[in-house]
């Protein structure tokens, strides 16, 4: 029994990552997207003239 | 006043913006300009990439020390010898699989981080450019006018706000210019009419054609009186000329060319007139027409047009 809860509770830590890494690879654009957004965004509230 | 003769360090290039991103963590004031020390502080920048990589190093070891932790608890735990070594086991095989499933998402993990990264630091980053900013306010104040353009110019990547390229104009205004010089022109463009930017366009024109396009052409054509009033017809006549360059701008901005035709130097006729008989398969309008009636009228005897001639016609490609 306890070797059974054991390996579940790993069994769920690794389903849970897994989730977590596709959905983070899912999420993930590409540099040049990064780029723009932060110029965007800087731009946004630019006060700096 | 005089200009200041100066020589401008080369542009430091990265193949994305970010990259140039960098951190004084001492501060935690973020930078965008070349010097590697923190002008406050004097601690080294650390690098947007390094400075990534480590907090993502730090996620892992702290995931490392849980796992570790939870395995250790599940081993020490087991209540029978047999269920120590199934345990033992079990523990194993997740740390390994874990460890290849993150090795495998590396890239994309590392991704997320750096984007997390910039939008929670975005506000930072943009008081560390205002600091920037300040920097080169104050060595243009001081009349150092090399490194205020070098820090507007690292700047000027991130902000493309008017006030923040007419400041560079204005600082390049007061620039003796030179050939040998980064300069740009294009980047500089501001959404309404701007004496600066007009007055640094055309010195630069005069010292780099190759920097005219077609929004810079389209500039001078938007804004042609108030430019004008400031500069005089010259100046538009100089753009016009500019404009036989490249023979798409020639199509795109005959009625332009038009206006100035009559008023070209020889070696511009020269240059149209070569443009149009070397693409006789284009639509080039009245402006071909044009172009023939004032060869025909005022270059009728000069050699240089002969080869455009056929006998006292002149060629119309039409």
């Amino acid at each position: 029994m306890y070797s059974f809860v054991f390996t579940s509770l790993l069994v769920l830590i690794l389903i849970w990552k897994t989730f977590k890494l596709f959905k983070n690879k899912r999420n993930s654009g590409d540099f040049e997207g990064i780029d723009e957004e932060l110029v965007i965004m800087l731009n946004k509230g630019d006060s700096n003239g | 006043m005089a200009k200041q003769a100066v020589r401008f360090s080369k542009k430091k290039r990265t193949k994305y913006r970010f990259q140039k991103l960098k951190m004084c963590k001492k501060c935690q004031r973020y930078s965008v300009l070349k010097d590697d020390t923190c002008p406050k502080c004097g601690t080294t920048f650390v690098g947007m990439e390094a400075l990534v990589k480590s907090i993502f190093k730090s996620r892992l070891l702290t995931e490392a020390i849980w796992i570790l932790i939870i395995v250790s608890i599940g081993i020490v735990a087991a209540p029978t010898v047999r269920t120590l070594y199934y345990s033992l086991i079990s523990g194993l095989v997740f740390v390994v699989s874990y460890v290849v499933l993150t090795s495998i998402f590396i890239k994309s993990e590392y991704f997320i981080h750096l984007k997390k990264l910039l939008r929670v630091d975005l506000k930072k980053i943009a008081i560390g450019i205002q600091y920037d900013s300040e920097l080169a306010k104050k060595d243009v104040k001081e009349d150092r006018l090399a490194p205020a353009y070098e820090k507007l110019r690292e700047i000027g990547d991130f902000l493309y706000s008017d006030q923040m390229k007419i400041r560079r104009v204005m600082v390049l205004n007061d620039i003796s210019l030179r050939s040998d010089m980064e300069l740009e022109l294009e980047t500089l463009i501001p959404s309404s009419y701007d004496k600066d930017f007009v007055k640094y366009a055309l010195e630069v024109l005069k010292i780099n054609r190759t920097l005219i396009t077609k929004k810079c052409i389209g500039y001078f054509i938007n804004h042609r009186d108030a430019i004008v009033i400031d500069f005089g017809i010259n100046s538009l006549l100089t753009v016009a000329g500019m404009t036989l360059r490249m023979k798409l701008y020639i199509l795109e901005f005959s009625e332009f060319i038009e206006e100035f035709l009559d008023y070209f130097p020889k070696e511009r006729v020269l240059r149209l007139c070569s443009i149009l008989h070397a693409n006789p398969e284009m639509e080039w309008g009245s402006l071909e027409e044009k172009t023939n009636r004032l060869v025909a009228m005022k270059y009728h005897y000069d050699p240089d047009f002969k080869r455009f001639s056929v006998g006292d016609e002149v060629v119309s490609h039409v």
